[in-house]
Formats: C-alpha cells, sequence, structure tokens
C-alpha cells in the first residue's frame, strides 16, 4: 500500500488554495511555457510570479528547466493525482452505495407490485 | 486536470443519480434502519446497526464488514431529517487516518416523475494535517494501481 506524507499533501493542498496559482496549472495543463510567458496574462510583477512558481515547485506541482537561456514550466501532475484520488475513493464509495441501493429498490418493487396486484390493475 | 483541481480544492464530492422508485421509498430506504441494512455497505460488505435514530439531532453508529472480516465503524448524528426531500448527517469514521474528523454529507430527493433523483454532497474531506491519502483501513478494500503516485511523497 502506497503511503503518502502529510507534508507532501499539505503542500499540494496549500499550492492549490491560490486562483493564481490554479491560473498557472490551467496554463500549464496546455502545454509547458515559460516563465514570461506565464506572467503574461497576469497583472502581477514578475517577483510575484516567481513567488508562486516556487510553491508550486515546492508542492512538486511543477517542473523547470532551461531550454538556452529561456527558463521553461511543465505541469508535473502526480501530486495532484495523490490528492484528487482520494477524493476518488469517496466517489467510489457512493457509486457502489448507488448501485446497491439501485438493486435494493428494484427488489423491493418488483415484490410490492406483485403484492398490489391482486386489487389494483398497474398502469403501464 | 481542471475538474481535479477544482475537487481538490474544495475538498467536496457531488454526485446524483436517478433511481427508479418513487420518492417516499427512496426516503424511507435511508432513514429505516430495518431497510438501510438489505443494501448498505458497498458489494460484498455486511453492514451491522449499532444505533439509528434519523431524526434531527439523533445519532448513528454503523459498521461495514469487509470480506476479508476487517471492521469499518463509522458513527454520526443527523442534522435535518425533512421527509421526503433532504437529510443531513455528520460522517466520523472511528479509525484509521481519518478518525475523528467530522464530515457532512448531505442528500436531496427530487422527485422526477415516478423515479427519484438523488442529490450527494460529501464535504469537510479531511486536509492540511489530517489527510494520509489512501492508507490502511476501508479505504483499501476499493483500491488498485496507485504505484505510479509512489515518487511523489
Amino acid at each position: 500500500m502506497v503511503k503518502y506524507s502529510n507534508e507532501a499533501l499539505d503542500n499540494v493542498f496549500s499550492a492549490l488554495a491560490d486562483p493564481t496559482r490554479r491560473a498557472i496549472l490551467a496554463r500549464l495543463a496546455l502545454g509547458e511555457s515559460s516563465v514570461n510567458e506565464l506572467a503574461e496574462p497576469f497583472d502581477i510583477s514578475l517577483p510575484a510570479i516567481s513567488r508562486h512558481l516556487r510553491v508550486l515547485r515546492n508542492a512538486g506541482l511543477i517542473l523547470r528547466h532551461k531550454d538556452g537561456r529561456v527558463r521553461r514550466c511543465a505541469l508535473e501532475a502526480s501530486p495532484l493525482k495523490a490528492a484528487s484520488e482520494w477524493i476518488e475513493t469517496y466517489r467510489r464509495f457512493w457509486e457502489d452505495q448507488f448501485d446497491s441501493l439501485a438493486e435494493y429498490l428494484e427488489r423491493t418493487q418488483e415484490t410490492s407490485e406483485s403484492e398490489t396486484q391482486e386489487n389494483t390493475k398497474e398502469e403501464e | 486536470m481542471m475538474a481535479d483541481v477544482q475537487a481538490v480544492e474544495n475538498l467536496t464530492l457531488e454526485l446524483s443519480r436517478v433511481f427508479q422508485a418513487k420518492r417516499e421509498n427512496v426516503f424511507r430506504a435511508w432513514i429505516d434502519p430495518d431497510e438501510l441494512k438489505h443494501w448498505w455497505g458497498p458489494k460484498g460488505f455486511n453492514t451491522e446497526i449499532d444505533t439509528f435514530n434519523a431524526t434531527p439531532g439523533g445519532a448513528y453508529r454503523v459498521c461495514m464488514r469487509a470480506p476479508d472480516g476487517s471492521e469499518h465503524w463509522l458513527h454520526g448524528e443527523f442534522k435535518e431529517v425533512s421527509p421526503h426531500d433532504f437529510l443531513s448527517m455528520s460522517w466520523i469514521w472511528e479509525a484509521g487516518d481519518m478518525a475523528g474528523h467530522e464530515m457532512l454529507v448531505t442528500i436531496t430527493f427530487t422527485a422526477v416523475g415516478d423515479a427519484t433523483e438523488i442529490k450527494l454532497v460529501h464535504s469537510n474531506l479531511p486536509s492540511e494535517g489530517a489527510v494520509t491519502a489512501h492508507s490502511e483501513g476501508w479505504t483499501s478494500s476499493f483500491e488498485c494501481c496507485d504505484e505510479t503516485l509512489a515518487g511523489s511523497a
């Protein structure tokens, strides 16, 4: 069984708690990009963008590499996946529950219908 | 990708499904322990109901017993019970990494002709400090294929 450290997930959750950082990730989901390109759509300074990038990097959500003289960032989705898979576990749990409930309702529905059939004529 | 970002940020899970049954029947299946025990728990699990008082402020305590015999106790309190359209309850695991963390489950029942739509929201999923994803416990019963994530911790 894989175990994640609390710290690693804490970093992911705090990194995602900011709209600018989420927008940066959304942009990177489309493909890697330079720091300048990332800063463009936002009305904030380059140092401010750098700070956001540092938070994202600490959370392991982006990778940086040099392309000649340009620094480029790429999305690293696996820590995000760890957090969202954990939510996914609950989704699967409830989907399972819904399946069981649907089967149960179908079973009991049939029973009550056959009971009432003698008195009442059911519509189609 | 963005769906992931949003789900993680809100720590809230929302899902809905339409059931081919009248709303009173669907609602009753959730609040009557004699009915609940027949369907509650994922496939292959057995359900034991220790306490179940589906009234506002009433307590419940149930156990889901996995096919391997492991027990997963859960308890909480009904916050709102509004026949036949709304239910909300707190949700607290008794063991595992999420033990003691209070989550909230709300269920809305809407009649759609002779069928019923359920909208379920599971919120206040444990976040900072409380999270150790995919640890031992009941979650392992639904688990598979997480090897790719091992490097991120």
